[in-house]
């Protein structure tokens, strides 16, 4: 299951904002998913339904973006821990 | 839906009335106003790792932080494009912000021109036509007087008597009444269960009366389970007639060892008070007055005799009274009353307001479904669907309420695309399974004399 459609723990430092960047996605897809479950019965409904699916494919697609930026500030921290503080300042 | 009108249907309320597509609206623009919210979360969350990052990549390093911050400075700017590019989380957030508002102008859209069609009905009240009817005494105008000559004229040439007109007599005449108000008491809009409540006061005796029900012995047979409407108002014409108090259930057994059931219950068999059939004068008023009917006691003891276990799916089926004692029975709870169809009932009044999926028939020219006073209102629960008695049927008030005319009223919206017609034959289907056939048997109601 991908990380949008469930439950996201949450770690220290830098990642762990990214932690909370992913649940508050998260939150965002529920409420699409709740969105589209809302029985509309018009004739309008098949075009508010595309809209709406449409917003979640967006997010999705923003789902596979913040999964890059883990690689990003990982990589950020680690450089960063590497190189003790007393040693710069 | 077009066709509908073109058959002389009415249809109100339902999973396609007004109330029920503002409710969905009202849904939708929250969903969509809670996915930006949790969005704007998310932009500043990122904005705190941007900070971060930038705070990371700006400071003035020598020597081996240099690649770190370097590392910093690219990650920070694959934040921002996340965070607010043109394809980042800022904007999508906008955009459910416009979706959610689009919803909500069509829901402003629908409550207006609801607005505007009440307002058009208040201005049109007040209308005065001097010097030609005094029926003050009734709470009736003198507009409502010639409307009323008028209305009856109409009848005698054959013409059918409509049943908003008679929904407004109903009602004025429940105004007045001395039971329902004593001295000045304001009745509010909803006039009729007070009277039908005195009514029953001063009809039975006070305390509770024992009711029963006996399986007919004998009458077990196998039968198909009802397939649309047209099935469900048959299995009612069935029990009209001098059986008296009987109603039928039918067992459906499902795959799962469980069963699916179906209750039909007939409309009034004793329109006098006092004696042992339960489906009574007596019970009609109880029923409109908001208690708990005889008869509704009745049939609850029938459907317990059949066995239907407490989370056993159940379709209740009920013509006039039996319509009322359906919809008491699904607001008890008790049994998982999943769907009700009521033909020919008063059941528009708040004494009797729908609580589950719920199908209503009405002839126009029935006068027994306006005895609730009350148009019948735009009701998610509730669908309405008004047609017209056969020709030869239109002029008798019995043929208008019998359930074999009733029966050519069920073809038509049988025949429905309409979409909260098509919603409730949906839920009905799903409650019933599509199981081959079951069992039917025949319970007879009996109030105990020496109760009373």
């Amino acid at each position: 299951m991908e990380w949008i459609d469930a439950c996201v723990p949450r770690r220290a430092g830098l990642l762990g904002e990214l932690d909370d960047v992913r649940r508050h996605v998260a939150d965002a897809a529920l409420a699409l998913r709740r969105a589209l479950q809302a029985e509309w019965v018009s004739v309008a409904a098949d075009g508010y339904r595309a809209e709406v699916e449409q917003h979640l494919r967006l997010l999705r697609s923003r789902a596979v973006a913040i999964d890059a930026l883990e690689s990003w500030i990982r990589s950020a921290e680690t450089a960063r821990a590497a190189v003790a503080p007393e040693r710069v300042w | 839906m077009s066709g509908d009108r073109a058959r002389g249907l009415e249809i109100i309320g339902g999973a396609a009335g007004t109330a029920a597509r503002l409710a969905d609206l009202d849904r939708c623009a929250a969903a969509l106003r809670s996915g930006a919210a949790s969005l704007d979360q998310a932009w500043r969350a990122l904005g705190r790792i941007w900070w971060t990052l930038d705070e990371w990549g700006t400071v003035r390093l020598t020597g081996p932080m240099l690649p770190a911050a370097r590392l910093a400075r690219e990650a920070r700017a694959i934040v921002g494009a996340v965070r607010s590019g043109p394809h980042g989380v800022l904007a999508l957030s906008r955009s459910l912000s416009e979706s959610a508002d689009h919803v909500a102008s069509a829901r402003g859209r629908y409550a207006e021109a609801e607005s505007l069609a009440s307002k058009l009905w208040l201005s049109l009240g007040p209308v005065v036509v001097p010097g030609l009817w005094h029926t003050s005494q009734l709470g009736f105008g003198v507009a409502d007087g010639v409307e009323s000559t008028w209305r009856l004229a109409e009848w005698d040439l054959g013409g059918d008597i409509p049943a908003d007109w008679l929904e407004k007599v109903v009602d004025r005449v429940a105004r007045v009444s001395p039971v329902a108000s004593p001295g000045l008491r304001p009745l509010g809009d909803d006039a009729v269960p007070w009277v039908a409540g005195g009514l029953a006061g001063l009809a039975t005796a006070p305390g509770p009366r024992e009711v029963r029900a006996l399986p007919v012995i004998g009458s077990r047979r196998t039968a198909t389970p009802p397939r649309n409407v047209t099935d469900l108002v048959t299995d009612l014409t069935g029990l009209t007639g001098p059986r008296g108090a009987v109603v039928e259930i039918t067992q459906l057994p499902r795959a799962d060892g469980t069963s699916s059931w179906v209750v039909a219950i007939p409309g009034t068999q004793d329109w006098s008070v006092g004696h042992d059939d339960p489906l009574d004068l007596a019970s009609n008023l109880q029923a409109m007055g908001g208690q708990t009917a005889d008869s509704t006691r009745a049939v609850l003891a029938a459907m317990a005799a059949a066995g239907i276990g407490p989370h056993e799916p159940v379709v209740l089926a009920g013509h006039s009274q039996g319509g009322l004692v359906a919809s008491q029975i699904a607001a008890l709870g008790g049994y998982a009353v999943g769907a009700v169809l009521t033909v020919g009932s008063p059941t528009g009044s708040s004494a009797t307001a729908a609580t589950v999926p719920t199908l209503s028939l009405e002839h126009e020219s029935d006068v027994v479904p306006a005895l609730d006073g009350r148009a019948p209102s735009d009701d998610p629960r509730r669908t309405t669907v008004r047609g017209r008695a056969p020709r030869e049927a239109r002029r008798s008030f019995s043929r208008s309420h019998g359930t074999r005319e009733y029966a050519e009223l069920a073809e038509q919206v049988d025949a429905s695309d309409h979409e909260s017609v098509a919603h409730w034959r949906e839920t009905v289907d799903e409650l019933l399974g599509d199981g081959e056939a079951g069992t039917t048997r025949a319970y007879r109601l009996q109030r105990l004399e020496t109760a009373r």
